[in-house]
């Protein structure tokens, strides 16, 4: 009841994809549009994870980074994400604890899935530091119940992010995050 | 933090969320998750790992020999509407490559210190080649900000041990209405820890005490740690008889190196210790004439 009330914002609907859509149907009750990704299908870890550190390599990460991200929320597997996360990005850890609560609760989200539209990585201290600024739309999310029920929604969010990478030596690590809403 | 839903979608469904006792759940999107965002922290580790690039550079190979080079400059202003000037997406031209078509990006308002250019960053494939065009490697910022700093709030996790305190006369006992010595060793406390992934030494000094004597009376706070007699500086006479514990309070001043600087800096802000002395007793001795030494003759009147 709370969401179908919520969800009437067609009008915004950021997705490209689907704003040429000839006649999208409006849903009574919020449903999963069925997302071209199954956000409960690991993302496969990219061979750019081992390197060479690279401007374009860690834009290959950060959006392996990004792919996880649902996953996470969907799945409650924490091992890839944790795996590529430094034990200092607040970021990082806020999407473990999130997910760890939203699952020890029973609880699952779907959707979400982050649709890059523009990104671009800068090396700023070679085999040791870079930077991936994204631009991305985030889609809609569902979270559900133990029983199944979606008892929340959010809606879809244009935003830019900027990715700081740490190379290691061995491997890469999201050393943080900034995430800026679009328009802030 | 968690995410809040979309202002717009919030105000509308006020009403219903009130009848629905207020929502638990609420959806975790990207925007919604802690990160030290306000603080732009990326921004921050850029502007310090560029720095310590250059630093690094400075400290290598010979400028001829470089097959690349940081440099610092003024970015030219990119086309279109003034963003988020930090981002590497629109920063795209310096005047290190020639002069700008248009104005440059002003730099930050440092109150007073200079600020410090965005880094560019230019390569060449052999010494002998030529240098490719600058492209933008880090932001600048204020001096201060270009190495991470260690705040008070830092500082006080230290794992500072607690000052230990010695008591003169140290035998558990002292005399009412006679001078008891406190002291305690002002040694400074080194740590090594990380911050933002640096390493960083930190070196905890003792720069004020605060002395509680257990009796009631008012606290006493110094500067000077005490001393041993007979050249004791902080002192204090009991006044009644019964039991009585020294409580210590310690204040921390730091200062802290990143690796990669030559500079110690200060923290701003102390941390604090207590500690606690093993209770004495505070007694009275009445002198009297004897006739012999008591420890001669402990039974003799007066003994």
């Amino acid at each position: 009841m709370l969401t179908a009330a919520c969800t009437s914002n067609a009008e915004k609907d950021p997705d490209p994809t689907t704003a040429t859509s000839p006649a999208p149907t409006p849903a009574p009750t919020p449903t999963p549009t069925p997302d071209a990704v199954d956000v409960t299908v690991k993302p496969e870890r990219p061979s750019a994870m081992d390197g060479p550190p690279t401007a374009d390599g860690a834009a290959v990460v950060a959006e392996y980074f990004l792919g996880l991200y649902p996953y996470v929320y969907a799945t409650g597997d924490l091992e890839a994400w944790d795996a590529v996360s430094d034990d200092a990005c607040v970021f990082c850890g806020s999407v473990s604890d999130g997910a760890a609560t939203m699952h020890a609760a029973g609880h699952r989200q779907t959707g979400g899935v982050v649709a890059i539209h523009e990104m671009h990585g800068t090396e700023v201290n070679p085999q040791a530091f870079y930077t991936v600024d994204v631009r991305a739309t985030q889609g809609e999310l569902f979270e559900h119940d133990d029983s199944d029920a979606i008892v929340d929604t959010g809606p879809a969010q244009d935003f830019t992010l900027l990715i700081g990478l740490g190379w290691d030596g061995a491997a890469w690590s999201v050393r943080e995050v900034d995430v800026h809403p679009a328009g802030s | 933090m968690k995410l809040r839903r979309g202002i717009v979608a919030v105000t509308s469904c006020a009403l219903i969320l009130v009848s629905a006792g207020g929502a638990l759940a609420e959806t975790e999107g990207i925007t919604g998750q802690t990160s030290a965002t306000a603080d732009k922290s990326v921004v921050r580790l850029s502007a310090f790992e560029g720095e310590r690039a250059l630093r690094a550079q400075n400290a290598g190979a010979r400028p001829e020999e470089r097959l690349f080079e940081y440099r610092r400059g003024l970015a030219c202003q990119p086309p279109g509407p003034a963003g988020l000037q930090d981002q590497a997406a629109t920063l795209t031209d310096t005047e290190l490559n020639g002069p700008c078509a248009g104005p440059t990006v002003p730099l930050n308002d440092c109150a007073g210190d200079p600020p410090v250019m965005p880094l560019w960053r230019h390569t060449r494939t052999a010494v002998t080649a030529e240098w490719e065009p600058y492209v933008y490697a880090a932001p600048g910022g204020c001096p201060g900000e270009l190495l991470p700093q260690l705040s008070a709030a830092d500082f006080r996790v230290l794992p500072i041990a607690p000052s230990t305190i010695q008591v003169q006369p140290d035998r558990g006992w002292v005399l009412v209405n006679m001078d008891t010595i406190v002291l305690t060793d002002p040694a400074e406390q080194t740590f090594r820890t990380t911050l933002l992934g640096y390493g960083v030494d930190v070196v905890a000094t003792p720069t004020q005490f605060t002395w509680d004597f257990g009796d009631g009376a008012q606290h006493l706070t110094t500067t000077s740690p005490g001393h041993a007699y007979p050249n004791q500086d902080v002192v204090h006479a009991y006044r009644e008889l019964g039991t009585a514990a020294v409580t210590l309070t310690t204040t921390w001043s730091g200062r802290y190196r990143v690796d990669g600087d030559d500079d110690w800096h200060d923290v701003v802000g102390t941390a604090q210790t207590t500690s606690t002395a093993a209770p004495f007793e505070i007694v009275e001795r009445r002198s009297h004439l004897v006739a012999k030494d008591c420890n001669e003759d402990p039974r003799q009147v007066g003994c």
